[in-house]
């Protein structure tokens, strides 16, 4: 009997619980097996090309994943052998230090163990930095936006200057030509950030308070967040959001 | 190491609903895993001008310390591998035989696009040195890749010229990474033609063993290995779906890593073995290789999904060794009885492995086996899994029909093949590209992807694209619960004998002339790719001039216990790792 996986997750805001109303959730994710008999007969989902090719022969990266088992307690190294405890130099006798061992002609230099004198050296990254993770609602209300601003939160994997602002870029011509338009939406704010989660507050601009003054239809804008890490490399983030405007009341 | 059992509930969790999840909820998730060395781990710079070595003989390591401290620049290390590139490899882009004054390592070779990105690595040093950021480890060393993985703006052709026209459009994940880290891509090395054949010496084959260039390297990685012993270039990666990148480093005494399947992301790899292949760092230490192979681990969601099954935030590899005396103290190292070797008349499953193998070799062997023991490692023997045991083994090798697609009945093996095939349009792909080429490279590709129809008749793309869209789930998921059921018996093969890894000699014989096959070899070179389980190739001695070596095979995503026993006796017995491999002209 096969089993089917079925996992998900979701996210929410409690007003109730949350000191800031605004502020957002993802729910732990959420599985449960199921039996499943496949049937035996049917054909495995036709293939189709989706994403952009590496090379002229138009292979595709794999689409599904073929899950094999594995033991945590295979992942971590059986601890070698302590130390010999170090004896009171001053109750032994000096031996003698000609090498023993002849075979090696040369050596391979050992890492040199931090001390306050010589401090860590090259810390230095060895694989490359995460994207962060950026959660934000998908819309929130043009009033809330211009009074209170918009609250963005940032999972970061390592400390790094952030920078984060809401833009609307607009298609337009000029002489002719087709050109973007950005315009900024609220202030930028840019912050060095510490590793976990971080939360900013993005306030409206001029240019957004004027942009959404009078407005009656959703206005889609896009939140853009640059991740620089300590060691120069950068992530952006985008993600859209709606501002849209108040609901009518009846009379 | 404990041997916890694991529910199947929380093993859906860590692997299937995590890539579910993953795959839905990508944007939530990160990209890769990121971890930082708390000590740095290279060697004191002082301590590796001592040893008063040239450019071209120091490990990856070694030079990271250098660069990182400024004394070398990225563009000298590259320009001094350009210039033994020239001196010893002979003509690039021939796709023949290099002939045994050359090396034959590399097939194409971009030294404008190396020298630049050195000069932006330099660059980035020196922002480093002057108060700046940090420079991740490995900016400024050069690398390589098969001519298999993809490296934008260069003709890839995977050993063939078969494949002419073909050119990468776009970096493969694991040299967008090392990119990333400043590391420096100088080129592509040879492989075997479709980097299908795996055993002995394959007509077709470029490189020579720089070690008797009277023979090859034996395998379908050939061309990194040869470059990394030669010292061509510090490292390279190497694709393994059956030894192809063991084997060859095995023969030129270059040290190679193959990951658990998933660790790596192979996106941006033409398919060999799709489902089995993995990318494989090779370079003159393992502390290098395993350097190399932090860097471009971990998840890429987007573009390979399997790489959703590994474990999040991965341990990191170890570089460093130990420094205690009995560094491998509780570690036990099963040598497998039952792992039969394949002569020229053979799988002899009479007598035991160590029957088939050449003398000097079994006598590296056993000094090897003293050395981990003096270490502090207990070696034993033990019978592993015998996979002509059709109980204990429903997969490999099977002869079982799961199903059939367009006519064709479909072994085990041949189920899982096909689906991953059908996943990355394997032949599809082909049918379209062969539309566009001459007619005489059109039939090469039919040559070789082609298949015969059901009913008889002429081989025809077509019909190979019939037989992969033809599978069906039932045929696949018993394939692949095969292949889960071999994978958990040989686990507990391993945990019933109290061993945390094993120990195996791949080649246990010199090769002979060009065109003669392995005196003797492990039937079962693919073992770690059917299991999806890590190994680690070391040279431990040499036998005829030529280098020694054994692989150490662990459980899956046991990666940081096998390198790190492996770095262990490396430390202990540089002499075997830091063997220089004499260069063509002198």
């Amino acid at each position: 009997m096969s089993q089917l996986t079925v996992a998900w997750a979701a996210i929410y805001s409690n007003p109730l619980s949350s000191e800031n109303p605004l502020e957002t959730e993802l729910t732990p994710a959420s599985t449960y097996l199921t039996p499943y008999t496949p049937a035996a007969g049917l054909p495995v989902v036709p293939n189709a090309a989706n994403t952009a090719a590496y090379m002229t022969v138009q292979w595709q990266p794999r689409r599904g994943g073929t899950a094999l088992d594995y033991r945590p307690a295979d992942l971590s190294v059986a601890p070698g052998a302590d130390d010999p405890v170090p004896e009171d130099p001053t109750e032994t006798t000096p031996t003698d230090t000609t090498p023993t061992d002849t075979t090696p002609t040369e050596t391979t230099p050992e890492p040199t163990a931090p001390t306050p004198e010589n401090p860590a050296q090259t810390p230095g990254q060895v694989r490359p930095q995460a994207a962060p993770t950026v959660q934000v609602v998908s819309s929130i209300a043009r009033r809330t936006f211009t009074s209170k601003g918009l609250t963005v939160r940032v999972t970061l994997p390592a400390g790094a200057r952030v920078s984060a602002v809401l833009v609307r870029r607009d298609r337009t011509t000029k002489q002719g030509k087709p050109v973007v338009v950005v315009q900024k939406l609220s202030w930028t704010v840019t912050q060095r950030l510490a590793k976990g989660r971080n939360v900013l507050r993005l306030k409206s601009s001029a240019a957004g308070n004027r942009r959404l003054r009078g407005r009656t239809t959703p206005l889609v804008a896009t939140l853009e967040v640059h991740v620089v890490y300590a060691d120069h490399t950068t992530r952006t983030v985008r993600q859209t959001v709606a501002l849209t405007p108040p609901t009518l009341k009846k009379k | 190491m404990s041997d916890t059992n694991i529910s199947r509930r929380s093993f859906v969790a860590r692997s299937g609903a995590v890539a579910f999840a993953a795959t839905t909820f990508s944007a939530l998730l990160a990209d890769a895993a990121q971890a930082e060395l708390p000590t740095g781990g290279l060697p004191a710079p002082g301590d590796v001008t001592a040893l008063g070595k040239p450019i071209e003989d120091l490990d990856v390591l070694e030079l990271a310390s250098l660069l990182q401290h400024g004394d070398l620049t990225s563009v000298a290390v590259t320009q001094r591998y350009l210039d033994r590139i020239a001196s010893f490899n002979g003509p690039t882009g021939t796709y023949a035989d290099a002939g045994p004054g050359a090396l034959g390592a590399f097939v194409r070779v971009d030294a404008a696009g190396a020298l630049a990105d050195a000069a932006d690595a330099d660059t980035r040093l020196a922002a480093a040195l002057a108060g700046g950021a940090l420079a991740p480890l490995l900016c400024g060393v050069p690398f390589a890749v098969q001519e298999a993985i993809a490296i934008e703006g260069l003709p890839l052709q995977n050993g063939t010229t078969a494949l002419a026209g073909n050119v990468a459009l776009r970096d493969a994940g694991v040299v967008d990474r090392l990119r990333e880290l400043g590391a420096v891509p100088v080129g592509l090395t040879t492989c075997a033609p479709f980097s299908q054949l795996t055993a002995g010496q394959p007509t077709g084959a470029y490189a020579r063993n720089p070690w008797k260039p009277t023979t090859r390297a034996g395998g379908p990685g050939e061309g990194a290995a040869v470059a990394a012993a030669a010292r061509l270039i510090p490292a390279a990666l190497a694709v393994d779906g059956g030894g192809g990148a063991t084997v060859p480093a095995a023969i030129t005494g270059a040290s190679a890593i193959v990951p658990s399947e998933g660790l790596v992301p192979t996106d941006g790899l033409m398919p060999d073995v799709p489902g089995k292949d993995v990318i494989a760092p090779v370079a003159r230490s393992v502390r290098g290789a395993s350097l190399i192979l932090n860097a471009i681990l971990g998840p890429r969601l987007a573009r390979d999904p399997v790489s959703a099954t590994a474990p999040a935030d991965f341990p990191l590899i170890p570089i460093v060794p130990r420094t205690t005396d009995h560094p491998l103290e509780g570690t036990t190292i099963g040598v497998p009885t039952k792992d039969w070797m394949r002569t020229a008349s053979g799988v002899d499953t009479s007598s035991p492995p160590r029957a088939s193998w050449d003398a000097a070799y079994a006598a590296a062997f056993d000094r090897f086996v003293d050395e981990l023991k003096a270490l502090g490692a207990t070696v034993k023997e033990f019978a592993g899994l015998d996979l002509t045991d059709t109980t204990a083994n429903p997969y490999r090798g099977s002869t079982d029909v799961v199903g059939t697609s367009a006519g064709a009945s479909l072994t085990p093996e041949q189920a899982t093949t096909l689906a991953v095939r059908d996943e990355v349009r394997y032949t599809v792909a082909i049918q379209g590209f062969s539309g566009t080429v001459p007619s005489g490279q059109a039939a090469d590709l039919l040559a070789y992807y082609g298949r015969a129809p059901s009913g008889g008749g002429a081989a025809t793309l077509a019909a190979a694209v019939a037989v992969e869209r033809g599978l069906t789930w039932g045929a696949r998921f018993d394939a692949e619960e095969r292949r889960r059921t071999l994978a958990r018996n040989y686990r507990a093969a391993l945990a019933e004998a109290g061993v945390d890894m094993m120990l195996v000699l791949s080649v246990a014989g010199p090769l002979g002339a060009v065109g003669s096959d392995f005196p003797a070899r492990r039937d079962a070179l693919d073992l770690p790719n059917v299991l999806g389980w890590p190994a680690v190739t070391l040279p431990i001695g040499t036998a005829s001039d030529v280098p020694v070596s054994a692989t150490l095979i662990g459980p899956r995503f046991s990666e940081p216990a096998v390198v790190q026993t492996a770095i262990d006796y490396q430390a202990a017995h540089p002499q075997w790792h830091t063997m220089k491999a004499p260069d063509p002209a002198s």
